[in-house]
């Protein structure tokens, strides 16, 4: 941010201010509508990452449910295999 | 010279992205019809898995490409199709996170959401890839600065729309097609069943497509009249289109996959034979002769510089992408049953 906002008004600095490069045939109107397309889905990402680390913490290590399968992938199978054939080996 | 080779570069660049990341956009398309149940979808999935975003490679390098030799051309595309390109871009994050979340919680509702997500980004997808192609064949109106403000009413005409039913068909059955290379059982007897179904309806597009470009585009035979050698790519084409029934009638999945990747890129060699030395023809109404690989090219000595890494890039990402197929070689196991 410190970077973007010291050389404003350049977008190159010294060569091209950021009012000269802007697209002739963009409206200031679409990228209002991407940025908050832009906002909408980063939020709706961020949430759900958080959802998905909370519930891997949450299950705490060795327990609940696999996240990233090692001979099985899209089902978690291969992990709680895995899991059970290291818990067997410990005791 | 160099002009050409870029030309070719780019042209080789999008011709890749279409066989490769079109084959699991045809999954993605095919995914809700062709896997009946969240087993089946997926064991779809896995097919792809390992592959799909190094597929997605080619269209960021086709990208770059663009900005190294074409600036021109990629200012004046990126800014007039804007709310397009956004939209490409929103699917292709949904697509990602479908393929990347969908077995992350283990519950069917969870499961089938990012399946419907994944389906529906990969067919739009699929839909304006045609879309955006039909366009530039077509030409967009450019201004005397040689750009263009791509609105939708004048995207969505009906000559980029076929081209877009196009593009979802051809992709559909060239994913169908991968399936059975990757699966077997009762999933890769009904991929089986959807390719060859797919293939009239691919056939029957693409021959109302090629009639279509006659019409639109009436200098399009100039390039294969002058140089009769041009013709080469759509006889490829062609045989290709026959070879894939043949291959599909033997139940020889292999090679009907290979001829239905030859006929992809075929269409692409096509186009790519008629357009030349045009990039982005200028439509009815326009104040410009058209961006070619002349006036929306980069000074001679960046086009040389850029070429040279390139290629080394070029070699990298291909032989990356070879060792990624023969590891993963074989089918995806059916881990569901």
């Amino acid at each position: 941010v410190v970077a973007e906002v010291g050389r404003q008004p350049w977008i190159v600095y010294g060569l091209r201010r950021t009012t000269e490069a802007t697209s002739q045939n963009v409206t200031a109107g679409m990228t209002i509508f991407t940025l908050f397309g832009f906002m909408g889905l980063y939020a709706l990402v961020g949430l759900l990452y958080l959802l998905l680390v909370l519930r891997i913490v949450h299950a705490g290590p060795g327990g609940g449910h696999a996240h990233e399968p090692s001979s099985a992938p899209g089902t978690g199978d291969g992990l709680d295999n895995a899991h059970a054939a290291a818990g067997k080996a410990r005791s | 010279v160099i002009n050409t080779v870029w030309f070719i570069v780019l042209a080789f660049m999008l011709a890749g992205y279409a066989v490769l990341d079109g084959f699991d956009l045809g999954v993605g398309a095919l995914h809700l019809l062709l896997g009946r149940n969240t087993r089946e979808r997926g064991r779809l999935i896995d097919t792809i898995g390992p592959v799909w975003n190094g597929n997605e490679v080619w269209l960021l390098a086709a990208g770059g490409s663009m900005v190294v030799a074409f600036p021109h051309l990629y200012a004046a595309s990126f800014s007039g199709f804007y709310l397009a390109l956004m939209i490409v871009l929103w699917l292709l994050v949904l697509r990602g996170l479908g393929i990347e979340f969908r077995h992350q919680i283990d519950h069917d509702m969870w499961r089938q959401a990012w399946d419907v997500a994944f389906s529906l980004s990969s067919a739009l997808l699929a839909l304006l890839f045609g879309v955006a192609l039909g366009n530039v064949l077509r030409g967009v109106p450019l201004d005397e600065h040689g750009e263009f403000q791509g609105t939708f009413s004048l995207m969505l005409n009906w000559f980029a729309l076929l081209g877009g039913v196009l593009s979802v068909a051809l992709l559909s059955m060239h994913g169908a097609a991968w399936v059975v290379v990757k699966t077997d059982g009762p999933l890769q007897a009904r991929a089986r069943r959807f390719a060859g179904a797919l293939w009239w309806v691919a056939m029957a597009l693409l021959a109302a497509m090629i009639a279509a470009s006659f019409v639109v585009r009436p200098d399009f035979t100039a390039n294969f009249v002058q140089y009769p050698w041009l013709l080469l790519a759509p006889a490829i084409t062609a045989a290709a289109a026959i070879a894939i029934k043949y291959f599909q009638g033997r139940q020889d999945g292999g090679r009907a996959f290979a001829a239905s990747a030859t006929l992809i890129a075929g269409i692409l060699a096509s186009v790519a034979a008629g357009l030349y030395p045009r990039l982005l023809p200028a439509g009815p109404g326009s104040a410009h002769p058209g961006l070619d690989i002349y006036n929306a090219a980069s000074p001679e000595g960046s086009l040389r510089t850029a070429l040279a890494i390139y290629l080394w890039g070029l070699t990298l990402v291909a032989l990356y992408q070879v060792t990624v197929y023969r590891l993963w070689r074989g089918k995806a196991r059916d881990v569901y049953e």
